[in-house]
């Protein structure tokens, strides 16, 4: 098992050095100070010290500082100068904390992300499969278009395909719930229009078209949100991903449904065949 | 602008100097001492790149007056070698040094707006704003100073 105390050597030597600085602070505050200060801090980072290092080595420091105090208005100085001395060695520690607080978001979204994916996926599997549950294609594209809004933070996403027979198009269109209010500002609808409006200054966009096995485009994934969070790379690979599983679920969908049998129908044929059958 | 701090970093006397002009900016904006603090962290960090990655360059304090908000904007100018693949720079561990939230990563989240723009060869530009919101009070002493 590994020793998780950090060496004696390391610790000794940050509350030395910690002592020392302070010390030379406490008695002639300056700029230079806290920045020794926030030099400590950040070494003890990159050494890896636990903050409670930090703070022993910091209340050794003070002890040891305010015995040289010769009345109580030298003690508020001290202790004036050291709580700014350790305000700053504990700012490397702050950068580091939100470092990994952000760290922890982006990995709790994507494991959301995945999640929904996980779930979209089978949902497509399973509404696509000719002998399972009958799924609409209208029922298809906007869940397609609920989970695509979501999945990218989009205000609006619309999904539209041409269906190979006869050429029509369907869309299904997701939007976010509009602010409360008295009135709602042109610009609330400014990322709705613009997933219909192909060019708008005021909205990011990002479009998805959908393959088909052969080649073709069946249509496409498009969402919009106001121009000041524009889409990442993770956004559209995300896109990508969902306008794939859809092209592939809708093509399922769409070789299945002619010859759609009703419930249970792979039993009723069994039966024919054999009453058919000359023994 | 007339009121911008301009202070030349070319070694570590220089870096202390820039961050005791932006706590003293800071601070008479209003900033809380813990804000100015985290002002003057970011500012040792992108000194220290200027020093390392650039030799030498300089830093432009602006204090930034508005109704509802005050802010600091500080930028960082060096004309060294820029960054190569800025993505990875602007990530934890993208410095090669195990990603320990410090460097660019840890001073982008110290501040409110943060930007980078570098040439290869040119240089780097790195723009970071900190931004204080404005009490109903305070806007209205403002306000009622500026009419006389």
């Amino acid at each position: 098992m590994a020793d998780p105390r950090p060496a004696p050597a390391d610790g000794d030597e940050l509350a030395a050095a910690y002592a020392f600085a302070l010390r030379r602070h406490a008695r002639a505050p300056s700029e230079h100070g806290l920045q020794t200060a926030y030099e400590l801090g950040r070494t003890a980072v990159r050494r890896q010290h636990s903050l409670l290092d930090l703070a022993l080595a910091h209340h050794a420091a003070l002890l040891a500082s305010l015995r040289a105090a010769r009345d109580a208005e030298h003690v508020a100085r001290i202790t004036g100068a050291a709580a700014d001395f350790l305000v700053e060695s504990l700012s490397a520690f702050e950068m580091q904390g939100r470092g990994f607080r952000e760290t922890q978001e982006v990995a709790s979204t994507e494991r959301r992300h995945a999640e929904m994916i996980r779930r979209l996926s089978t949902f497509l599997t399973e509404a696509s499969r000719p002998d399972g549950p009958p799924a609409s294609e209208a029922e298809i594209l906007q869940l397609v278009a609920e989970q695509a809004r979501e999945l990218t933070g989009a205000a609006t996403c619309v999904v539209s395909v041409r269906r190979p027979r006869s050429g029509r198009l369907v869309r299904a269109c997701s939007s976010q719930p509009l602010p409360a209010g008295p009135a709602w500002a042109a610009s609330d609808w400014a990322p709705m229009l613009a997933a219909l409006e192909p060019e708008a200054d005021d909205v990011d966009a990002l479009t998805a078209p959908m393959p088909a096995a052969d080649g073709r485009t069946l249509g496409e994934l498009r969402v919009t949100r106001s121009a000041e969070q524009p889409f990442g790379a993770v956004d559209a690979a995300v896109l990508v991903h969902l306008a794939q599983m859809t092209a592939a679920a809708l093509e399922r969908v769409w070789r299945g449904a002619p010859t759609r049998p009703p419930r249970a129908p792979l039993r009723r044929r069994v039966k024919r065949v054999r009453t058919t059958t000359p023994r | 602008m007339a009121g911008d701090v301009r202070i030349a970093i070319a070694a570590d006397a220089d870096l202390v100097r820039a961050r005791a002009e932006a706590r003293a900016i800071a601070l008479g904006l209003g900033f809380s001492k813990t804000d100015a603090t985290l002002i003057a962290t970011a500012i040792s960090e992108i000194a220290r790149n200027i020093l390392v990655h650039a030799g030498d360059g300089e830093i432009v304090l602006e204090a930034i007056a508005g109704d509802e908000r005050q802010g600091l904007r500080v930028v960082a100018r060096d004309g060294g070698p820029g960054i190569r693949d800025l993505e990875t720079a602007l990530r934890d561990g993208g410095s090669g040094r195990g990603g320990l939230g410090l460097g660019l990563p840890g001073a982008r989240r110290l501040m409110d707006e943060f930007d980078v723009v570098c040439e290869l060869d040119s240089g780097t530009v790195v723009t970071m704003t900190k931004w204080r919101i404005r009490s109903s009070l305070e806007r209205l002493q403002a306000r009622r100073s500026r009419h006389g």
